[in-house]
């Protein structure tokens, strides 16, 4: 997946640490997915799209899962000492502070989340 | 990813990790990771200088790691991240939680130092 979003990126002439933090966005979001979305074996399909809208990079990642709204997830408190909170928990961290804005849908049985991402 | 250690002396190992430390990354390299942070009062210097992406599960298999190794009597440090990794552990707070050095002198004086409140 990160070579699909580097290949487009570089294509598109995006700068590289704009491609970085494309590539944090997609790894975070798909891995968020993978890990709440989905219960039992059944198989499930998550899709994942980038475009142009002007100067800005839209990644949207689709899937199958039960409805999860990320904006809707408290951000963690800041910690302060090594032993503060659990170990995890900071993929939507990470898409926050890089997103430009983050949209969500639940449309036909799937979530759609959008990530904005101006360039420059 | 690769993983390779280097005893530096007065008990500080030098564990020098190279590629993305994504989901593949922590699973080529988490199990060794962690076998060498519950060694007993282990001081361990994470060397990333050749880690191009930091993900959330490798912030994750750090953090586990620099936690079992405290609570061993034992410390961790992070060594020259590239730029795009120490935007990542600045905005997760976690170089407040383990310090991070671009010199291999001051990381290895502050492994021997003794912790705070000792």
């Amino acid at each position: 997946m990160s070579a699909w979003v580097d290949a487009w990126a570089r294509h598109q002439g995006l700068p590289a640490t704009l491609i970085h933090h494309l590539d944090l966005c997609a790894t975070e979001l798909v891995t968020n997915v993978v890990s709440h979305a989905f219960e039992g074996a059944a198989a499930h399909r998550i899709s994942l799209s980038l475009g142009m809208d002007h100067d800005r990079v839209m990644l949207e990642v689709e899937d199958d899962g039960k409805p999860f709204d990320p904006r809707a997830i408290a951000p963690q408190p800041p910690r302060i000492d090594l032993d503060d909170g659990p170990p995890g928990g900071w993929g939507l961290a990470i898409v926050r502070y890089f997103a430009d804005e983050l949209r969500y849908l639940r449309t036909a049985g799937r979530n759609r989340l959008t990530v904005v991402l101006r360039v420059g | 990813m690769d993983l390779e250690v280097q005893h530096l002396g007065d008990g500080i190992d030098r564990v020098k990790l190279a590629g993305r430390l994504d989901t593949a990354g922590v699973e080529a390299v988490g199990a060794r990771l962690s076998a060498l942070t519950t060694t007993q009062a282990a001081r361990i210097l994470i060397d990333l200088s050749q880690v191009t992406f930091l993900a959330s599960i490798g912030i994750r298999s750090l953090l586990t790691g620099a936690r079992t190794l405290k609570q061993r009597g034992g410390r961790m440090a992070i060594l020259s991240p590239q730029s795009v990794v120490a935007e990542v552990l600045e905005l997760t707070g976690i170089a407040t939680l383990i310090p991070v050095f671009h010199d291999l002198e001051a990381a290895s004086a502050a492994l021997k130092a003794p912790p705070p409140g000792a």
